[in-house]
């Protein structure tokens, strides 16, 4: 293996990288496998066996070729991003050329080139995690490359000097003869195997240190770099989850068979008023809208009328505990946006100012232009006590049962649905009619308690005839959330019980290293809220009147009750939720980051901290808390910064103090120097003297005094042909050192001068043995 | 010595950071977060490479040996001692520039060349010895120096340059050729001959020589009291014996006002030849030599066939330029005023020039040269084929000047 041959191993991996993060942004594995077999076959066929290489001509040719196909396919396309895509296929092509030729310092430096414009383009086309990790695996194969071919140019360049005919930088005056010298010029011999090099540590740690220092500098330049615009630019996502799980409209009593979609949908936040993580007992219900509407099956609900878009009410500042439930959700086909009722004004976060709020139907949307974007939202709720989800929340819809009724909460079938109504009847005929919540519980416990139903993905109508809730509950007793959703509803109804079928999601996938839920597809379900005319004196009025009334949450559906915090802890799902948060965090705060969030989350943050570095009880904080944790032993955040602090103050002090004093003492000892040059310069030439015995293989030993290896030197120098008069050197030198270093007595003018003369003597003879060698 | 630094951007670099600011315009101006983190993982390379050649020549300090003299066409070599005085931080892979500029009579540069010498590793508080070599076709004074270290390490994108000006002198010596065997027979025969001719200098016996420890037989009033106190032993001077006979050298450098090239290298044959005379005549010790020199600036050389002479007369012939002035009458009549009875007698000439002009011109010259002077001239003519016979040209003719 040589270093050439590293290089091209090198140079071919960083392609490769490059057309496959390319590759990644285009979804397609055309380009990454064709640029893979065109890397490694070049490698082989022209590198190392050289039998294919394109010269010259043809080179122009091939890549003239490719540069016209691909403006052509370009011109057929018509938008940005799509053009874009075709500019980094003429990229590719343009590097296949260049790799089926004979390398050379300047197309290692094109095909470097080109591979870094392919990941610009990428970078445009990408979102996920996997391409910074590809990112990163591209910087330090870069960086690694690119010192191979700085070696592999200054090596290239020494061997030039070797086999030059000609000076390799002579400059000859004008008078010299246009004929070339017939003497070689000055060479140097060869240095040691540049691979030597590369196996050292300290030079992988070189490496090391340029790749950390370079993500150091990204991960401080990055945030800090002001945005202009107001949203990041991201890729039109033409895949925008079709709702395979969560729908707006639903329709039972078909034969169907449901998969469930691991598709991520959104990440749920929920944190208390202080910033710390607000920990559910039980899973969050998330509510996306309500459906009202029945007919034979299908459900469907409020319209979405702009009209009655407003901003959400400001949370009640008494009464209610208030919990923040940050939402990233992914693109979607629904405009509906989801969270924990009631919702209420999260003023900390101006990206709610974008969001629409139908106070008529109490549901949240975001506008439809934003439908293939990942959002950021924020909101309060009022719909938690002691960890637990309220199960009455009040309403703020004005109106009453006479509004409710109007907008069809109260319409039964009756003709299509005699089991279920005589089954509801019978069920709370012992209950009093105003004991809503009794009545309500007493239908829901039916489903849950009973053991003649349950849960099934699977459907087959029993009685196609028959309206698909009557056959559910006279026939089949099997189906999912919005059978049983659905026949709760209208069980409700029948006994005078306003009621909707929620449609939303429910629970989630709890990471506890990013404290939030990832909510999947396969969380949707629809569950059931019943109004109940005046809320119970126990529930938290949360600003609204009481006389509204409220709703209950009911969840008929039997067999779903997970607890999403005892997630399993294999070794697998630790990966997959590391990952999960990884990914969370890329999109959040690399992706997604624009001037808003970086204002919120990085210059208020830091312009928090330098104004409270002036604030006295910031310190005083800090020495309490160090206090604190000595005497307790106790770990806590504010004495770490503190400690962390002081430490940074120490050692800055310490590298000024050093800073200064070897400045001082390098001052004193260059005025010392000066006054010691002469005796510096004296002893001077006993070191070449030495030097010359070296080139010859004389040493001193450890035991020799220097006369004795003047007498060693000079009877070697007469052994090898050298004349008396040469060989006398090495003493006449080494008694004038005797002199200067142990008697204290410099030189005069001429002592030095027959010192040099002498230097010069045995130099002559120096070179005339090492020439005859 | 003085030093001056300085940084640039390579052309590489300058491609690089037009990708950066091409990739940085594009992130801002589209709003891509993705690209701005190309663009600082483009950005931080280029600043610790930056950082890196500004450390990396830090703290070096180079020291250059040279041999004081050195004969065209022979091997140079130039030794350099690199260091490297940091405490921390290695250097890697910077390289060395020396720089070797021939001087005119006037102390100009007529021509230059540069070494250079890579240093593929130098750790801290290390010393490494390397060097470069190569031969130097021309004779004259050389000035090496100054000395530029270069590094661009690792990434090749910004160097970082550093000039040291540390000087050094070098005179190149004339390519010395080969005297053949029928010199060797022609003098030894004269010599032999006249072997029991010589010179009586009185009680001393020759000149004095060196000191040399003091044998059984020596006399008294050899003894050098000054070194022998310090030596603490008995020393004596040592007197060389002159067996042998003088020998009174001249050379010409003449050439025509438009020389050709073939003009020039004969003057050029002419300086190696009186320079291999002169080197053979002060190796065999025993006589005095005399060189004349008719260059443009002609020059007498007069002392004891020793080492210290060698050196004079190469350092001379070394600068010598031909001439268009015909200086032989001059070189001619200081030859015969200075010669002594038996010396031999070599005029080196580029152009033919006979016994008889040559005693003509020494009758003109107005000098009674020693007796029997005339038997022992010889004329070698670098022009005339007949060189063969007393000389061998060196393999690798040394450069001429240009016409």
């Amino acid at each position: 293996m040589t270093l050439e041959r590293l290089l091209q191993i090198g140079t071919a991996t960083l392609a490769m990288l490059g057309m496959l993060v390319l590759g990644m942004g285009q979804q397609d594995p055309k380009l990454p496998v064709l640029g893979a077999i065109v890397a490694i076959s070049s490698v082989l066929l022209t590198d190392t066996l050289g039998w294919l290489r394109l010269r010259g001509a043809a080179a122009n040719v091939a890549a003239v070729v490719a540069v016209v196909a691909c403006a052509w396919d370009m011109s057929q396309r018509f938008d940005d991003q799509t053009r874009m895509l075709g500019l980094a296929n003429v990229l590719a092509y343009l590097q296949f050329v260049l790799f089926y030729q004979e390398k050379n310092v300047s197309r290692y430096w094109l095909i470097a080139a080109l591979s870094l414009l392919q990941v610009a383009v990428a970078a445009a086309l990408n979102l996920e995690i996997a391409f910074g990790g590809l990112l990163l695996v591209y910087l330090i194969v870069a960086i690694g490359t690119l010192t191979l071919l700085h070696i592999h140019t200054l090596y290239q360049r020494q061997r030039n000097w070797q086999s030059s005919e000609q000076p390799a930088n002579s400059v000859l005056s004008a008078s010299h003869t246009p004929r070339p010298l017939r003497s070689p010029g000055f060479v140097s011999p060869r240095s040691t195997n540049p691979l030597s090099l590369l196996r050292r540590w300290s030079f992988a740690f070189e490496m090391l240190r340029i790749c950390v220092v370079t993500l150091l500098l990204t991960a401080i330049v990055f945030p800090i770099v002001p945005r202009v615009g107001g949203s990041s630019m991201q890729p039109s996502d033409t895949t925008m989850m079709a709702a395979t799980g969560y729908t707006e409209t639903v329709k039972i009593g078909e034969a169907a068979s449901i998969s469930e979609s691991p598709e991520a949908v959104m990440r749920v936040r929920f944190t208390d008023r202080g910033g710390a993580p607000y920990l559910l007992q039980g899973e969050p219900m998330l509510r996306g809208t309500w459906l009202a509407r029945y007919d034979s099956g299908e459900w469907w609900g409020p319209s979405d009328d702009d009209g009655n878009d407003q901003t959400l009410r400001p949370a009640p500042e008494v009464g209610a505990e208030l919990v923040r439930q940050q939402i990233t959700i992914e693109p979607m086909t629904s405009n509906n946006l989801f969270g924990v009722w009631p919702l209420f004004l999260d003023e900390s976060n101006s990206t709610n100012n974008m969001l629409r709020y139908d106070r008529r139907s109490e549901c949240l949307r975001r506008p439809s232009s934003q439908r293939d974007e990942q959002l950021q939202y924020s909101t309060i709720t009022t719909g938690f006590q002691s960890r637990h989800a309220l199960s009455i929340v009040p309403t703020f819809m004005k109106g009453g049962r006479r509004w409710l009724q109007t907008i069809g909460l109260l319409q039964f079938p009756e003709r299509e649905l005699p089991t279920l109504a005589a089954l509801a009847d019978d069920l709370v005929a012992d209950i009093p009619a105003t004991d809503v919540v009794a009545r309500a519980r007493r239908l829901e416990a039916h489903f849950l308690q009973s053991n003649d139903y349950y849960y099934s993905f699977s459907t087959i109508p029993g009685d196609p005839s028959l309206d698909p809730a009557e056959d559910f509950v006279r026939n089949t007793h099997r189906g999912h959330c919005e059978y049983y959703a659905t026949a709760l509803t209208l069980m409700l109804r029948r006994v005078g019980i306003p009621a909707r079928m929620v449609v939303g999601f429910k629970g989630g996938e709890w990471n506890p290293y990013g404290d939030f839920y990832l909510v999947r597809q396969l969380h949707a379900h629809a569950w059931v809220e019943a109004f109940v005319d005046r809320l119970p004196e126990d529930v938290p009025q949360q600003g609204a009147n009481p006389a509204n009334g409220g709703w209950l949450t009911l969840d008929p559906t039997p067999g779903r009750t997970l607890d999403a915090t005892a997630a399993s802890h294999g070794v697998a799902e630790r990966v997959r939720q590391v990952a999960d948060y990884a990914q969370f965090l890329w999109s959040s705060y690399v992706v997604r980051l624009d001037a808003g969030s970086q204002f919120q989350e990085i210059y208020l943050p830091i312009k928090n901290a330098a104004m409270s570095l002036f604030d006295p009880e910031f310190w005083q904080d800090g020495r309490d808390a160090i206090t604190q944790f000595v005497r307790e032993g106790r770990f806590s955040w504010p004495a770490a910064a503190a400690t962390f602090l002081v430490g940074v103050i120490m050692i800055a002090a310490y590298r000024v103090v050093r800073f200064v004093v070897r400045h001082v003492v390098r001052f004193l000892r260059r005025r010392r120097g000066k006054s010691q040059a002469g005796t510096a310069i004296y002893v001077e030439f006993y070191r070449r003297f030495t030097t010359m015995m070296k080139r010859l293989g004389l040493r001193r030993a450890t035991t020799q005094t220097p006369r004795d290896f003047a007498l060693l030197a000079q009877s070697w120098l007469a052994s090898h042909g050298s004349s008396q008069s040469d060989a006398a050197a090495p003493l006449g030198i080494v008694e004038a050192y005797y002199r200067v270093r142990f008697g204290n007595q410099p030189l005069d003018s001429q002592e030095h001068a027959q010192v040099e003369q002498a230097l010069q003597r045995l130099e002559r003879a120096v070179s005339a043995i090492s020439t005859a060698r | 010595m003085k030093r001056q630094q300085n940084t640039v951007v390579r052309p590489v670099g300058w491609a690089y950071l037009i990708l950066i600011g091409f990739t940085f315009a594009a992130a801002m101006l589209r709003d891509i977060n993705l690209l701005m983190i190309v663009c600082c993982f483009m950005a931080g390379p280029f600043l610790l490479n930056w950082q890196t050649v500004l450390l990396t020549l830090r703290g070096i300090e180079v020291r250059r040996l040279v041999p004081h003299t050195v004969c065209a066409g022979d091997p140079l070599v130039v030794e350099l001692t690199v260091s490297n005085t940091r405490r921390r931080g290695t250097s890697w892979c910077f390289t060395v520039h020396d720089m070797i500029a021939r001087l005119g009579d006037d102390g100009r540069v007529e021509e230059a060349q540069t070494a250079s010498v890579l240093i593929p590793r130098l750790a801290a508080g290390d010393t490494t010895t390397v060097h470069y070599q190569g031969r130097l076709a021309r004779r004259g004074r050389y000035r090496l120096g100054s000395l530029r270290l270069a590094a661009a390490f690792p990434l090749g994108l910004v160097q970082r340059n550093r000039l040291i000006t540390q000087h050094d002198t070098l005179i190149v010596y004339p390519q010395l050729g080969h005297l053949t065997r029928r010199w060797d027979t022609l003098f030894r025969e004269a010599d032999q001959g006249a072997q029991h001719v010589h010179r009586r200098h009185g009680w001393q016996q020759g000149d004095f020589h060196s000191l040399r420890d003091w044998r059984h037989g020596d006399s008294t009033r050899w003894i050098h009291w000054r070194t022998s106190a310090r030596k603490q032993q008995l020393m004596v001077r040592q007197f060389e014996q002159q067996a042998n006979q003088d020998f009174v050298v001249l050379v010409s450098l003449l050439r025509p006002q438009r020389a050709s090239r073939v003009d020039l290298e004969r003057v050029e044959t002419a300086v190696s030849l009186a320079a291999t005379i002169a080197a053979d005549v002060c190796q065999r010790g025993g006589c005095r030599c005399k060189l004349g020199i008719g260059a443009r600036r002609p020059s007498w050389l007069d002392g004891p066939a020793s080492t210290g002479l060698y050196d004079e007369a190469m350092r001379r012939l070394a600068m010598a330029e031909s001439t268009v002035d015909d200086v032989l009458d001059e070189l001619i009549a200081q030859a015969a005023a200075a010669s002594t009875p038996g010396a031999h007698v070599i005029l080196v000439t580029p152009q033919p020039v006979d016994a008889d002009d040559f005693h003509r011109r020494a009758a003109a010259a107005g000098v009674a040269p020693p007796v029997g002077w005339a038997n022992r001239l010889l004329i070698l003519d670098t022009s005339s084929d007949g060189l063969d016979e007393f000389f061998a040209a060196p393999d690798l003719p040394s450069e001429v000047p240009s016409p």
